[in-house]
């Protein structure tokens, strides 16, 4: 997945659009859009097949907190990488729920416009590589026609195309889950001794 | 005598059933030409099963099932037709085979209790490919194991592990072209299971000269 790929949601009651951050974002990423919380939610709700990365600020007082937002995120997804994007002190916060809700790290506001962009390609190559994305990045490049049409039926009777697949997998259910560990034991079915025979 | 049984009626899967049986009778030995019954639509009941394997259960024959299935049971319109310590002395004197999801969890261990002679079944929930690229492969992974017992000069055993690695054969073969389809051989491969007289050869219950 190339950086032109990918969205960066920056979640802040609060944030200049004409932020020089912005700017970089704009030249480097697909784009960078800010988002109050509420808003924010929706959109990603509406966009669960492309690929965000987020930056939430913590403290926002007229909307739905960091530890609101983000309690709300994982409700849909675990797959979008999210950064925590404050002026606040990390010593100042309480990080527990954050550890739970899986965030990929800290940014202070007051960090330079290159560390920022620095981080968020760090997290972007890791989001790279995790299993949601290779499965993601696998299933864009099936032809049109061939994502839409079902290809398999789980023990419960659901048809399932590629498509509805990523879904499952993004939204972390139960089918989901279970196809993702499927593909981890085919990796590891592949990898055993060459003539292996079970 | 070989029954082959499969739930053509079932919302889901009915038609992938029915390909599974059809694959199997299509491909049945001329010597089972005259000795096959199937047991299909309405008639998959317990009711009519009852009726049926009570005739046939005093010799050796083979029982095959396409159809759903829970841990303890299989099941047509979401009703058990054979179920366990309930009506599996049926299926006493059988080779019983199926891809009923985790039927082997409980009903496969129960049947050899009451006699059956072996089964092949699944232990785990497994799934199906059904695009037209993929679903006969699929068909024929859930036959194969069978269709080598009737076929060869295997034991039930050999049958079963040949089959396993024709599974994996398969899934590396597609692992490229499909990585879910191969995860999900994998994942069915993985399930197969034997349970009984894994040495039975076809040639010991049938007077069966193999080709």
């Amino acid at each position: 997945m190339e950086l032109k790929d990918i969205l960066v949601l920056i979640i802040d009651d609060n944030f200049d659009e004409d932020d020089p951050l912005i700017i970089e974002l704009n030249e480097q990423f697909k784009a960078g859009k800010v988002m109050q919380s509420e808003d924010a939610i929706v959109y990603i709700s509406n966009n669960m097949n492309n690929p965000i990365i987020i930056l939430l600020d913590i403290n926002m007082p007229h909307h739905l907190d960091g530890h609101q937002t983000l309690e709300e995120i994982r409700k849909l997804t675990f797959s979008i990488p999210v950064i925590l994007f404050s002026a606040i002190e990390e010593k100042e916060e309480t990080f527990s729920d954050f550890i739970n809700n899986k965030v990929s790290g800290f940014i202070r506001k007051s960090e330079s416009v290159e560390n920022i962009i620095k981080k968020l390609k760090e997290v972007a190559t890791d989001y790279d590589y995790q299993l949601n994305n290779v499965i993601e990045n696998w299933i864009e490049k099936q032809p049109e026609e061939i994502k839409k049409q079902p290809f398999m039926k789980t023990s419960d009777g659901r048809n399932l195309n590629y498509i509805e697949l990523l879904e499952e997998i993004r939204m972390d259910t139960e089918i989901g889950k279970r196809m993702k560990r499927d593909i981890k034991n085919l990796a590891i079915d592949l990898f055993q001794t060459p003539n292996n025979e079970k | 005598m070989i029954v082959i049984s499969y739930d053509d009626l079932d919302a889901s899967q009915g038609n992938y059933f029915s390909f599974c049986a059809s694959e199997l009778k299509n491909n049945l030995p001329p010597y089972f030409s005259d000795k096959l019954e199937l047991i299909f639509g309405q008639n998959l009941n317990s009711v009519f099963i009852e009726l049926s394997l009570s005739k046939l259960n005093q010799a050796p024959f083979i029982f095959s099932a396409f159809c759903h299935g829970t841990t303890s049971s299989l099941n047509a319109k979401n009703l058990p037709f054979l179920k366990a310590r309930e009506n599996t002395q049926l299926l006493k004197n059988s080779i019983v085979y199926t891809n009923a999801c985790s039927s082997a969890k409980d009903f496969g261990l129960d049947v050899i209790e009451e006699g059956a002679i072996a089964f092949v079944g699944y232990n785990e929930d497994v799934d199906s490919l059904i695009s037209e690229s993929f679903m006969p492969l699929s068909v024929r992974c859930d036959n194969y194991a069978l269709y080598l017992f009737l076929h060869g000069n295997l034991t039930l055993s050999a049958c079963v592990k040949a089959a396993k690695k024709w599974f994996t054969n398969r899934s590396r073969k597609i692992s490229r072209q499909n990585p879910f389809a191969a995860a999900i051989l994998v994942k069915n491969r993985d399930a197969l299971v034997i349970y009984g007289n894994e040495n039975i050869m076809l040639s010991d219950v049938f007077n069966f000269q193999s080709p």
